[in-house]
């Protein structure tokens, strides 16, 4: 019995000094040492949330349509795939070689890489123009779609109201008409 | 290679050495089962002295907190002391709308009343009640039970507070506000989950999810299938579990229904009576009762002589849909509809034994499967006082009322007008289909739901107090 008795003492004490750690604890992922939550997915955002991270995410920017018109140029600038960058190394002595020997194979695979990349270019043109346009089209929608929903919402809560009392006013008449008969 | 028998040994004959064998076994990466862990420290404790068992029992509890975190090490000893018989074990029943009158917290408190002997009960939840409101609410003594109240910052911060603590408010991108409970339910041997809250990640030994309906679709913070048992209240909640969670559920246990009258051949009246909470959604459709009894005084004006329509539930205070009911009523000073909300639970009783029949609309003409009935206690009560019921034929109405036999069920208003029409000009019929509700209810009487709870968690009890011996064949 008295070895029951510290037992049992000794368990309870261990489990106070577990259970202090845990309040210090915030994260039940560091209580069980493995991982709970997933990253959040793209289908799980709502309207809103999906066309800030549309605008994040595509554009870098925050909301905001003044700034539209630089985004518009910086893609522009980008879309031009052909543009060469200029070749260059960071390596003091050795820098020379590497350069060069960029430099010449640049020189073999550009008449082939050009052939690819100016249908790119091309389609670049193309896209941007319209994947900016589409945005700006989502969000007129949207602003409509609002008006419309804020709009449907009164009528519905009207037109239970006015149909009851449609109602009353048709027993109403039919009773009176009744009573006139009689 | 160690095999689990030279752990269990180890513990037996030296167990000095037992947390450095422990320790090497989790360097290897070795998965060893809580419930294994769980019996190698029983063998520890049964078989040596407690001058041996002392010293090594601390290592041995820091060596499983450092490799499966400190909630497994607490989760070890607490199963510990319920399988040496230290203490009763503990329960933990979380709901987080327990402040409103409702089945689902019924159910919850049922359980909480059912079994309040035998375990330690702690009811836990998000906004202030206390335990008397709970007893007088749903007319059960509570006196052993505990209450908690743990606010959740998120719902409480916000700027317009909600009566209720609403999981769609949660921003699925940020961190999950429930976590607060989850790391609350790992303080017990038990943790039930009664308000079918997913968000709620269960770190107890044994965790039930009590399930009256699959409300929201598996999200970011969806842990239903890290729960030990689902316990649902219908079949329909069943089919719904498996259609949109893709789980198969594993306890059947129907809500507690304690209307009971004595005789259902008591004085009844002409009075068609609807009874279910005055939700704010309209989601129990009592407008839609009152428009169809006006249509049904119009079409039947000699039939309906005598005959009142009264709509009986609880309602918050400030309460929209209720306003609209009031002012439909109005409308019409000419009819018998009568409207009773908040009554006592006397009071409700004595409105079933005085009604005849009983309308219950909720689901007909919704899409939407939520927003049909997932069970209906209401209809199980009016039936415990041998009121006919003629419900709508879908969701877990269908369960109790059977067609024509104990009552009706209906698809179309038409349907509807003619059932109740028959059963008013043939009383023999009424006084008949009566009598087999008043059977059929019985049914669904607290006393059987009682006695299911206690005989699944005392089976529950006799598994975790006992570790299957099958744990100690694998080599780890």
């Amino acid at each position: 019995m008295e070895s029951n008795k510290e037992i049992r003492q000794e368990i309870q004490r261990l489990k106070e000094k577990l259970s202090e750690r845990k309040k210090d604890i915030e994260k039940i992922e560091t209580l069980i040492q493995r991982k709970v939550d997933r990253e959040p997915g793209l289908w799980e955002f709502n309207f809103n949330e999906l066309e800030e991270e549309m605008w994040n995410r595509f554009l870098s920017m925050e909301k905001n349509e003044e700034e539209m018109w630089n985004c518009f140029l910086s893609l522009e600038k980008n879309s031009d795939c052909l543009n060469m960058e200029e070749i260059k190394s960071s390596r003091k002595m050795m820098g020379w070689i590497i350069v060069l020997f960029k430099k010449i194979l640049r020189k073999i695979t550009t008449p082939y890489s050009r052939m690819i990349l100016a249908r790119q270019s091309r389609f670049n043109r193309e896209l941007i123009p319209f994947f900016l346009a589409s945005v700006l089209s989502l969000q007129k929608i949207k602003d409509r779609l609002n008006v419309l929903e804020a709009r449907t919402k009164k009528v519905i809560e009207n037109q239970e109201d006015l149909f009851d009392e449609l109602n009353t006013l048709k027993l109403k008449i039919n009773k009176q008409k009744k009573e006139q008969k009689k | 290679m160690i095999e689990s028998k030279q752990l269990l040994e180890m513990a037996e004959k030296s167990p000095n050495d037992l947390s450095k064998l422990l320790k090497s076994c989790f360097i290897e990466n070795k998965n060893i089962p809580d419930s294994f862990i769980g019996l190698i420290l029983l063998k520890l404790i049964q078989k040596n002295p407690s001058y041996a068992v002392l010293p090594c029992l601390s290592e041995l509890i820091e060596t499983i907190s450092l490799d499966k975190g400190i909630q497994s090490a607490y989760n070890i000893l607490t199963r510990l002391e319920v399988m040496l018989d230290f203490r009763k074990p503990s329960i933990g029943i979380y709901d987080c709308a327990l402040h409103f009158i409702g089945g689902a917290q019924k159910y919850g408190c049922t359980i909480a009343h059912a079994l309040q002997n035998e375990f330690d009960i702690t009811l836990i939840t998000n906004r202030n009640i206390t335990l008397d409101e709970l007893q007088r609410w749903y007319n059960l003594e509570l006196s052993r039970c505990r209450l908690k109240i743990i606010k959740i910052p998120f719902f409480e911060e916000k700027k317009q507070k909600k009566i209720m603590i609403d999981p769609a408010d949660v921003d699925l991108k940020k961190d999950n506000p429930f976590h607060i409970i989850s790391k609350e339910s790992g303080n017990y041997d038990i943790f039930v989950n009664n308000c079918m809250l997913e968000m709620v990640y269960p770190l107890a030994n044994i965790s039930l999810f009590i399930c009256h309906f699959p409300e929201r679709e598996i999200s970011r913070f969806f842990y239903v299938s890290k729960y030990t048992e689902i316990i649902y209240n219908s079949l329909y909640t069943a089919e719904w579990i498996k259609k949109r969670w893709k789980l198969v559920p594993h306890k059947h246990i129907y809500p507690p229904v304690d209307m009971e009258g004595l005789d259902h051949s008591q004085k009844k009246e002409n009075i068609i009576l609807t009874a279910s909470r005055f939700d704010l959604s309209g989601n129990k459709q009592q407008l839609e009762i009152i428009r169809s009894f006006k249509k049904f005084v119009k079409q039947y004006p000699k039939n309906k002589r005598d005959w009142k329509l009264i709509l009986a539930g609880g309602s918050i205070a400030e309460n929209q849909y209720l306003e609209k009911i009031k002012k439909l009523i109005s409308l019409s000073p000419g009819e018998d509809i009568e409207l009773k909300v908040n009554v006592s639970a006397d009071e409700l009783k004595t409105i079933y034994k005085k009604a005849k029949i009983f309308w219950h609309f909720t689901g007909f003409n919704q899409y939407d499967p939520a927003r049909v009935e997932h069970f209906g206690m209401t209809i199980a009560e009016a039936m415990q006082n041998g009121c006919v019921p003629i419900v709508f034929n879908g969701g877990g109405q269908t369960e109790i009322v059977e067609d024509g036999v104990s009552g009706f069920l209906f698809s179309s208003e038409k349907e509807l007008f003619d059932k109740t029409i028959e059963l008013i000009k043939n009383q023999d019929l009424l006084v008949k289909i009566g009598k087999k509700a008043f059977q059929r209810g019985k049914q669904f009487n607290k006393d059987i739901f009682i006695a299911e709870i206690k005989t699944h968690f005392n089976q529950l009890l006799k598994e975790y107090r006992s570790i299957k011996k099958n744990n100690s064949i694998f080599i780890l």
